[in-house]
């Protein structure tokens, strides 16, 4: 399984199928709620009208009417939910249709790669010979219901690029911290203005309002998003044994505290938080959130006194006590400190976060941090380089002037410096000096030797491709064409002049 | 023959998409249909009432009846969609064959942050105060330029995907940082390649790419004729797009704006052809010939408008038999030469939909981004974005990754994997990886001629990669200190030109005090008998 398959791109597109189911299955929750309510309200009007058979017929019109008033809103109700069913089974079809996409973008046989790969070989020159004997350990079998995919196909490659488009959205959307706006989601509408399929391929709405509840708890520090959201999960929140309730009353308790609301906090602890220090509360699969819960809230009378000691020694600003300057610096004062830090909104967020992502079965990471890691980790060469001309940002410090220097020394052959002397442009990811940066921390790939065909040494060591060095240019004039026929090459780099004949073709591998 | 997992998934989705869609209307109709039979019993009460008789009592069993069967209805309906849904669920959703968790293959984590993080004042602050900070404050900084770096990919990649109307509201989400400047004409052109590529994509138009073409093809004339740059030759020039473009012209003009053909467009076309095609007959003969012969089938079409019907379909039928005999024979002929490959197909696939050339969408597309990497190259940059190219790799190696962890948990090698902590941690925070730091695994290779950015050599002694830059060649160990800091990393074998890293041919002469065989070839040499070499590509 280590070249791309199709079966492989459906796994790892699991969750696209995963949050619209989700999806559906809360929404026919409240379809079910719905109709049980207007059940009860039914059952109830039709059992009064039923009760009173002789009644006026103004009174039943007017109870007829009622019912019908009942069943039009019910109506309307249910036809919203419909409607959002339908939206969520329209993401499942439009991204099955995208997967089916890959269908056409296979190679005929699983076998096709290796052949392919052996012909590459063969072009790529001798001293590979013993590889055609002795089939490479890349060979691998596919489950007969796999294929692999064609990657010359640039249909292929254009449905790649969209996945890149999508999560590139998918990162903005996450992780943007703006309050009045979403630039991912600005970005998906620009994308759907010619490609509205890009709307059916990313639960954008359930990120955004993911993104908003995550923003209002670390930067407006607001609990009322996340209470929302909690009670609207409630349910299955709790059968997967979250401790995300707790956290919330927690972060409310200690802002409470925070504020100086003592007698308010200690209310709100009695009534909030003492039933969690209760072991019986709670079930099996949430041993784990008693201990870390009871080892909480063993603290909260602590922190009382730390309240009042904080007090007084503000009040008293002038000569404050040994003892009390002692307990300022202590590492207990100091934890107490903490914990009515900012920390404890970052904590319900992490909490929050882990919450969401458990109940969507969504990757821990950006899908864009882990195909980018990968990505970069494959094409780290150990020839990359910041290349700093391959951006438009300009950084303070300029790039050195090539014009006039002696390009004969020696640093100059390396790839740093080469490609601007060549005018050669460098294409390669790593070295754009963003994901240079980026890529700094990550392994090198393990490559194979992969140099030009026909590598051609000058005299003074330097090794080009014999084509390129030395096929004639268009013009019958040039400086190059004149030197070939005097059996002469000019080292592009240096400018020195040698004999043809001096030089030799080398066999790097 | 099992069915493949997409199969599955279909057919799975397919039956939840159904089950809802049937289901859900049903549910909607049982609530229509009590109402409107609510809305019968109001009017015949208002009748009632109209008529002042009270005598007619309404049927209440029925409606009680009429309302316990639009709820039991529904409740049916709930409960069959309810259990297509577990099925999606169980069949997919909890199948362990779809399960894959990208997680696992994130071994090498980016120093970004997996959360939205807000950059305070405080932090900011630590950003220009690089070092004497403690090691969590480090991170942090490395993380909030990190995310710089990322967001100014993505600048540049929507850059190069024509998106630039948006990248103005990018720049807006980064920092504000003085020491950063945005290099506004390259900015300006890029305003430039999205008209020309939404002109090609969307309008199907392609003379704004046309005409810039020709501005650069005057360009590198005038500047031929003039002093020549020591390289402007070693690149190939716009050939081979460019032809593509002309090609596809000509089609175009061959189609004109009608569905139909007719004599005036193929003057056009061939008006364009003889403008054109000149510059191209030497290299592309082959390719132009067939193309060229189009231009008959339009004036056979049209032979004369009074030719009865059956003559007309004969015609017709004679040219389709001529036209799959020529697609064929190029077909064949294509596989059979070496050169302009490309090139071939590209003309085969415009005989293949030259009828239909508007329908081909695909092609518009495949071309634009030919175009966007020719303009982009002329600005000097990558001839992709750099972000797409990595996600690229990303996607075509995940497996790799993902396998190899996979094996590394089965193993249970993850933990004892870890005296490399400090490394991690070290490189977590701010390092640079090390030159000896290496993916413990080898790539498949199938897939590599989409990403052969530089020219690799691995030592065929020591199987190490050269590191080209001479700056880096101090670091190295071990070396005959005689040679001075200036020496090559790599060496060519004088007697057999066979090549090598110095490094290795200094340990295989024992410090160069022995005579050793060449790895291959078993020449005799001494550590004196090598010379520097330098790969430059061109």
């Amino acid at each position: 399984m280590n070249n791309p398959s199709i079966n492989f791109h459906v796994q790892a597109h699991q969750t696209d199928f995963r949050i619209p189911t989700e999806l559906i299955k809360k929404n026919f929750k409240s379809i079910q709620k719905l109709i049980e309510k207007q059940k009860k309200q039914v059952y109830e009007d039709v059992a009064k009208i039923k009760k009173n058979p002789k009644l006026p017929a103004t009174i039943k019109l007017e109870m007829i009417r009622k019912l019908i008033r009942g069943f039009d809103q019910y109506s309307k109700k249910l036809a919203q939910a419909i409607e959002k069913d339908r939206e969520y089974r329209s993401r499942l079809l439009a991204r099955i249709d995208n997967l089916k996409v890959l269908e056409e973008c296979c190679l005929a046989e699983a076998t096709a790669i290796l052949s392919e790969a052996k012909e590459e070989e063969q072009l790529n020159g001798e001293g590979k010979t013993d590889d055609l004997v002795d089939p490479k350990p890349t060979e691998e079998i596919l489950p007969s219901n796999d294929k692999f995919l064609d990657l010359h196909n640039p249909k292929l490659i254009n449905w790649y690029r969209d996945q890149t488009n999508l999560l590139i959205v998918d990162y903005l959307i996450k992780s943007n911290i703006k309050k009045d706006r979403n630039i991912g989601i600005s970005l998906l509408k620009n994308f759907a203005k010619t490609d509205p399929k890009f709307l059916k391929l990313i639960d954008y709405d359930l990120f955004e309002n993911f993104n908003k509840v995550f923003v209002s708890i670390i930067v407006d520090h607001d609990l009322t998003q996340i209470i929302s959201w909690f009670n609207e999960n409630r349910a299955v929140l709790k059968k997967s044994g979250s401790n995300l309730e707790f956290e919330i009353n927690y972060c409310k308790f200690l802002s409470l505290i925070e504020k100086g609301d003592i007698n308010e906090a200690i209310n709100f602890s009695k009534l909030n938080l003492s039933p969690y220090g209760n072991k019986e509360n709670y079930v099996d699969n949430e041993v784990k959130n008693h201990e870390l819960n009871w080892n909480r809230l063993k603290e909260i009378g602590g922190l009382l006194v730390y309240m009042a000691i904080k007090n007084t020694s503000n009040s008293t600003t002038t000569a404050s006590t040994f003892s009390s300057s002692l307990i300022i610096n202590s590492s207990r004062f100091k934890e107490y400190e903490k914990l009515l830090s900012d920390e404890r909104w970052e904590n319900l967020s992490q909490s929050f976060l882990t919450n969401f992502i458990k109940l969507y079965a969504i990757s821990q990471n950006y899908p864009l941090f882990i195909y980018l890691s990968i990505g970069l980790s494959s094409l780290k060469t150990k020839s990359c380089y910041r290349n700093t001309e391959n951006t438009i940002f300009r950084c303070g410090h300029e790039v050195q002037d090539l014009q006039n220097i002696n390009t004969k020394d020696k640093k100059f052959r390396s790839p740093e410096y080469y490609y601007k002397i060549l005018n050669k442009n460098n294409n390669c990811p790593v070295c754009s000096p963003e994901l240079f940066e980026i890529s700094q921390n990550l392994p090198h790939a393990q490559l194979i030797t992969n140099i030009f065909n026909n590598p051609f040494k000058l005299p003074n060591g330097n090794i080009y491709p014999f084509d390129k060095l030395l096929i004639p240019s268009e013009k019958y004039l040039s400086e190059k064409n004149t030197l070939l026929r005097m059996g002469k090459v000019k080292d592009p780099l240096t400018s020195e002049i040698f004999m043809i004949d001096n030089c030799v073709r080398v066999y790097p591998a | 023959m099992s069915e493949t997992l997409l199969d599955t998934l279909s057919v799975e989705v397919d039956h939840l998409i159904g089950s809802g869609e049937r289901e859900l209307n049903l549910l909607q109709s049982e609530s229509d249909s009590l109402l409107h039979y609510l809305q019968e019993i109001e009017q015949s009460l208002v009748k009632n009432i109209e008529l002042e008789s009270d005598t007619a009592t309404t049927d209440t069993k029925q409606l009680d009846n009429l309302t316990k069967s639009w709820y039991n209805g529904s409740i049916g309906h709930l409960k069959s969609y309810n259990s297509s849904i577990n099925r999606c669920y169980k069949s997919v959703l909890s199948n362990s064959k779809f399960n894959i968790d990208l997680d696992d293959a994130y071994s090498y984590p980016l120093r970004l942050d997996n959360f939205p993080v807000s950059v305070t004042p405080t932090i900011t602050k630590y950003l220009d105060v690089e070092l004497e900070k403690d090691i969590e404050d480090r991170k942090t900084v490395v993380r909030i330029k990190n995310r710089e770096y990322l967001l100014k990919s993505i600048i540049l990649h929507l850059l190069k995907i024509g998106q630039c109307d948006i990248v103005e509201e990018f720049v807006k989400e980064l920092p504000l940082d003085s020491e950063v400047t945005i290099d506004q004409s390259l900015l300006n052109k890029f305003e430039r390649l999205k008209t020309i590529v939404d002109n090609i994509v969307i309008n199907h138009d392609l003379t704004q790419a046309l005409e810039w073409f020709k501005d650069k093809y005057n360009e590198s004339v005038s500047l031929s004729s003039g002093i020549s740059l020591a390289s402007s030759s070693y690149h190939s020039s716009y050939n081979e797009i460019e032809f593509k473009f002309h090609m596809l012209q000509f089609i175009l003009l061959l189609n004109g704006n009608g569905t139909d053909f007719c004599i005036e467009n193929s003057l056009k076309a061939y008006l364009y052809s003889k403008e054109n095609f000149t510059r191209f007959f030497k290299d592309y003969l082959h390719e132009l010939s067939p193309l060229m012969t189009l231009l008959l089938f339009e004036t056979d079409k049209n032979y004369d408008e009074g030719t009865d019907v059956f003559s007309q379909k004969h015609v017709k039928g004679m040219v389709g038999v001529f036209l799959e005999k020529l697609k064929h024979s190029y077909n064949l002929e294509i596989s059979s030469r070496g050169a302009n490959q490309g090139e071939s197909r590209f003309v085969y696939e415009l005989l293949n939909s030259f009828e239909r050339i508007h329908d081909n969408q695909a092609l518009f597309v495949n071309l634009s981004n030919e175009f966007i990497s020719e303009y982009c190259k002329d600005l000097k940059l990558s001839n992709d974005s750099s972000l797409f190219q990595s996600i690229l790799a990303g996607l075509i190696y995940l497996p790799s990754f993902y396998k190899y962890k996979k094996i590394q948990m089965k193993m249970n090698k993850v933990l004892e994997e870890k005296p490399k902590d400090a490394d991690l941690e070290f490189l977590e925070s701010f390092g640079e990886a090390p030159y000896h730091y290496d993916l413990p695994f080898q790539l498949p290779d199938s897939n590599r001629f989409l990403f052969n950015y530089h020219p690799i050599f691995v030592c065929p002694v020591s199987k190490d990669q050269l590191v080209p830059g001479l700056q880096y060649y101090g670091n190295q160990s071990s070396l005959n200190p005689s040679s001075g800091p200036q020496v090559s990393p790599v060496v060519v074998l004088n007697f057999c030109n066979h090549v090598a890293l110095r490094e290795s041919i200094w340990q295989l002469s024992k410090k160069g005090t022995e005579i050793f065989k060449c790895h291959y070839c078993y020449k005799k040499h001494e550590y004196s008998n090598v010379t520097d070499a330098y790969f430059i590509d061109l």
